[in-house]
C-alpha cells in the first residue's frame, strides 16, 4: 500500500455524522415524503418503507462509506479513483465519473430551488406575503410561463447568484472550517425549526381557531391511517401490500431520501482513517434522516394544509406531489397564525433551505476533491473551478422554461443515473471486490457489530432489488405495473401497452409533450421550441459526461507516467 | 387520546415514530461512548 497523503480530516465525528446526514436531509423528506405517503397507502405505506429501508437503504449507506474510506487509503476521493481501487478492470473509473457528472448536474437545479427558498425565507420575514400572493411571488423569482421558452427574472437570477457565491465560499472553507460548520449549524436548527412548526401545527383546531376548517389531526390521520386496499393507476382496487407500484414507491423514496447513488458519501467517509468506524456513523447518518423525514417531514405540511383546506382540496393538491403545496399554499396558511405568520414562515423555508444547503455543499466536494487529487488544485482554486463548471449548466436552469433544463436534469441526473450508479457500485462491492473482502473491510473498526443476516441482503438482495427498481425505470407502462401483475393472477386481459412519460424510454420519446389534437397554433409552435431545447439540452449533459471522462483520462495516464501505483 | 385519529392510526403512528426515535437515540448514545471518539485528534 502506498503512503498516505496529506489530506483534509474531519474535525470531529459528530461534524461527520450531521454532515452525512445534511446530505442526505433535503427537500424531499419535507416535500416529497408525505405526498408520497399519502398517495400510497398512507399508515399501509410505511411497511414497505421500512422494508426498503432495511433491505436498501442501510446496506447501501454501509457500502458507500465503506467504499469511500476504502479509496481514501489509496489517496482517491471521488468515485472515479476509489472504483478505480476496487475493481479490478480499467474501466471502473469510467463509471465512477456518474459520481463527478451527477453532482454537477443536479447542483446546477438544484441550487435554483434553494435560491427560491432563501427568497422565501427572507420575504416571509419581511411579512411579505400578507400582501402578495405566493403564485405572484414565485411567478417574479421564476418568470415561467406555460407557452414561453425563455423565462428571464433579473430578481431570480440575482438571488440564484447570491445562492452560488455562498456554497462556493463555503466550499473553499474546506471540510472542517466550511461544511462541518454549516452542518453543526444547520442540522440543529433544521430540527428546531421543524419541531416548532409541527407543535404549533398540530394545535389547530377548528375551536381555536376560526380559519380552521378542521383538526390538524384530521391531517395527521390522514398521513397514518392505514389503507390496506388502494385504487391502482389502472382504477382498479387491490391490496396495497400486493401492489408493485406501492413496493417501488417505497423504494424509491427510501433511494432518493437517503441521497444515494450521487458520490457524496464516498466523498465525505473517503477523508476517515484506516481504522475509523463506518457502521455505527452510517447508521446514525440514516436514522438521523429518518427521524427528520418521517417524524418531522410526516407531521408538517399535510396536517396544516389539512387542517385550513380541508381534506378534499389537499387530496387534489397532493396527487401533483408536495412541491405546489409547500411553495404556493403554505405561506398563506400561515398568515392565520397571526404576529407569528412571518416567524412561522421563517422557519418553514429556513427549514427547507437548510435542508437544501447541507446537500448542495455535498454536491460540490466530490468534484472538489477530483481536481485537488488529479490536477493538484488548492482548495480554493477547485471551488472556483467547481463554480466555473456549474455556471454554464446552472444559468440554462434559470433562463430557460422549467420544463426543459430544470426537468432534463432533474431526470437523467437526480433520478436515472443515480439508479444507474447505485446498481454499479452494489454490483461492484458485492460481486467484484468480493462481499467476504467487502464485509471484513466493513467491520474494521466498527462500533456497531452489524448483524449477519446483512451480508446476505448485501450479496443477493440489494444489487436485485436496485436492478428491478432500474428495469421499472426503464421500461414503466403509463398504466403502471398492477394492471400487467394483477392480469397474470386474475386471467383478465392486461392493459394496452403505451410508455409512461417518467420512464426512461418514455422520456426519450418525449412522452409528456403529446399534443391534444385541438391544440392551438401557440401550443404547438412552444412543443416544437421546447424540443429543440430539450435536445441541445441533452447535448450538454453528453458533453459534460465526456469530459468528465477525459479529465479522468488525462488523470490516470499522469498517475501512470509519474510511476504512482495508488491502487491495492 | 385524540379520537380524531383512528385506533390503528395511532398504531402505526406511535409504533414507526418509537422505532425511529430509539434507534436515532441509540446511535448517537453509542457515538458519545464510542472508543473510536475523535479518534482522529
Amino acid at each position: 500500500m502506498s503512503a498516505e497523503p496529506k489530506r483534509e480530516q474531519w474535525a470531529s465525528r459528530i461534524g461527520l455524522v450531521l454532515a452525512m446526514a445534511g446530505n442526505a436531509v433535503g427537500l424531499g423528506n419535507f416535500l416529497r415524503f408525505p405526498a408520497q405517503a399519502v398517495k400510497n397507502g398512507g399508515g399501509a405505506f410505511l411497511i414497505p418503507y421500512l422494508i426498503a429501508f432495511l433491505v436498501l437503504g442501510l446496506p447501501l449507506m454501509w457500502i458507500e462509506w465503506t467504499m469511500g474510506r476504502f479509496g481514501g487509503q489509496f489517496g482517491h476521493h471521488s468515485t472515479p479513483g476509489i472504483f478505480d481501487s476496487m475493481g479490478k478492470r480499467r474501466f471502473w473509473k469510467y463509471f465512477g465519473v456518474f459520481g463527478l457528472w451527477s453532482n454537477l448536474i443536479i447542483a446546477a437545479f438544484y441550487l435554483y430551488i434553494e435560491a427560491w427558498c432563501m427568497a422565501y425565507a427572507g420575504y416571509s420575514l419581511m411579512n411579505g406575503f400578507k400582501e402578495t400572493k405566493p403564485e405572484a411571488f414565485f411567478q417574479s423569482l421564476t418568470a415561467d410561463s406555460p407557452t414561453s421558452i425563455l423565462t428571464i427574472s433579473g430578481f431570480g437570477l440575482s438571488v440564484f447568484a447570491v445562492c452560488i457565491a455562498i456554497n462556493i465560499g463555503i466550499l473553499s472553507r474546506g471540510l472542517s472550517k466550511g461544511i462541518e460548520i454549516v452542518s453543526k449549524i444547520g442540522m440543529p436548527l433544521l430540527i428546531v425549526f421543524a419541531a416548532i412548526l409541527a407543535v404549533r401545527g398540530l394545535m389547530i383546531s377548528p375551536e381555536t381557531d376560526p380559519n380552521a376548517q378542521v383538526s390538524a389531526f384530521t391531517g395527521l390521520n390522514f398521513v397514518w391511517e392505514p389503507k390496506f386496499t388502494i385504487t391502482n393507476d389502472s382504477g382498479v382496487q387491490t391490496y396495497a401490500l400486493l401492489s408493485p407500484k406501492v413496493w417501488l414507491a417505497a423504494a424509491g423514496q427510501i433511494f432518493f431520501t437517503l441521497s444515494i447513488g450521487m458520490g457524496s458519501m464516498h466523498c465525505y467517509s473517503s477523508y476517515l482513517r484506516r481504522n475509523d468506524d463506518v457502521t455505527l456513523n452510517g447508521a446514525a447518518g440514516a436514522w438521523t434522516n429518518e427521524l427528520c423525514e418521517v417524524v418531522l417531514g410526516g407531521t408538517i405540511l399535510i396536517p396544516i394544509a389539512v387542517a385550513y383546506l380541508g381534506l378534499a382540496e389537499v387530496q387534489n393538491k397532493v396527487a401533483g406531489g408536495g412541491f405546489g403545496l409547500g411553495f404556493m399554499v403554505f405561506p398563506t396558511l400561515f398568515n392565520h397564525w397571526g404576529s407569528l405568520a412571518p416567524a412561522a414562515g421563517f422557519f418553514w423555508f429556513g427549514l427547507l433551505f437548510f435542508a437544501a444547503i447541507t446537500s448542495s455543499l455535498a454536491m460540490g466536494q466530490p468534484i472538489m476533491a477530483f481536481l485537488q487529487d488529479e490536477f493538484k488544485f488548492s482548495r480554493e482554486k477547485s471551488a472556483l473551478a467547481f463554480g466555473a463548471m456549474l455556471l454554464p449548466l446552472a444559468l440554462p436552469v434559470a433562463l430557460f422554461n422549467q420544463k426543459s433544463f430544470f426537468d432534463e436534469f432533474d431526470f437523467w441526473a437526480g433520478t436515472f443515473c443515480l439508479v444507474v450508479m447505485a446498481v454499479c457500485e452494489a454490483v461492484l462491492f458485492s460481486w467484484i471486490y468480493g462481499v467476504d473482502q467487502g464485509w471484513k473491510e466493513m467491520m474494521r473498526g466498527a462500533d456497531l457489530k452489524v448483524p449477519r443476516f446483512f451480508y446476505w441482503i448485501m450479496k443477493y438482495v440489494t444489487p436485485t432489488l436496485l436492478i428491478i427498481i432500474l428495469l421499472a425505470s426503464i421500461f414503466e407502462p403509463k398504466a403502471g405495473w398492477d394492471g400487467y401483475v394483477s392480469s397474470i393472477t386474475t386471467g383478465k386481459p392486461a392493459p394496452a401497452w403505451e410508455w409512461s412519460e417518467s420512464s426512461m424510454i418514455g422520456k426519450v420519446l418525449h412522452r409528456d409533450l403529446q399534443l391534444k389534437p385541438d391544440a392551438k397554433p401557440e401550443e404547438i409552435a412552444f412543443n416544437q421550441n421546447l424540443r429543440i431545447v430539450r435536445t441541445v439540452d441533452r447535448l450538454t449533459m453528453v458533453a459534460a459526461f465526456a469530459g468528465f471522462a477525459w479529465l479522468v483520462s488525462i488523470a490516470w495516464k499522469r498517475r501512470q507516467l509519474e510511476g504512482k501505483v495508488l491502487t491495492p | 387520546m385524540n379520537m380524531i385519529m383512528s385506533p390503528l392510526a395511532w398504531v402505526f403512528m406511535l409504533s414507526t415514530w418509537g422505532l425511529i426515535i430509539g434507534c436515532t437515540i441509540y446511535c448517537f448514545w453509542k457515538l458519545m461512548f464510542s472508543k473510536h471518539l475523535e479518534s482522529d485528534k
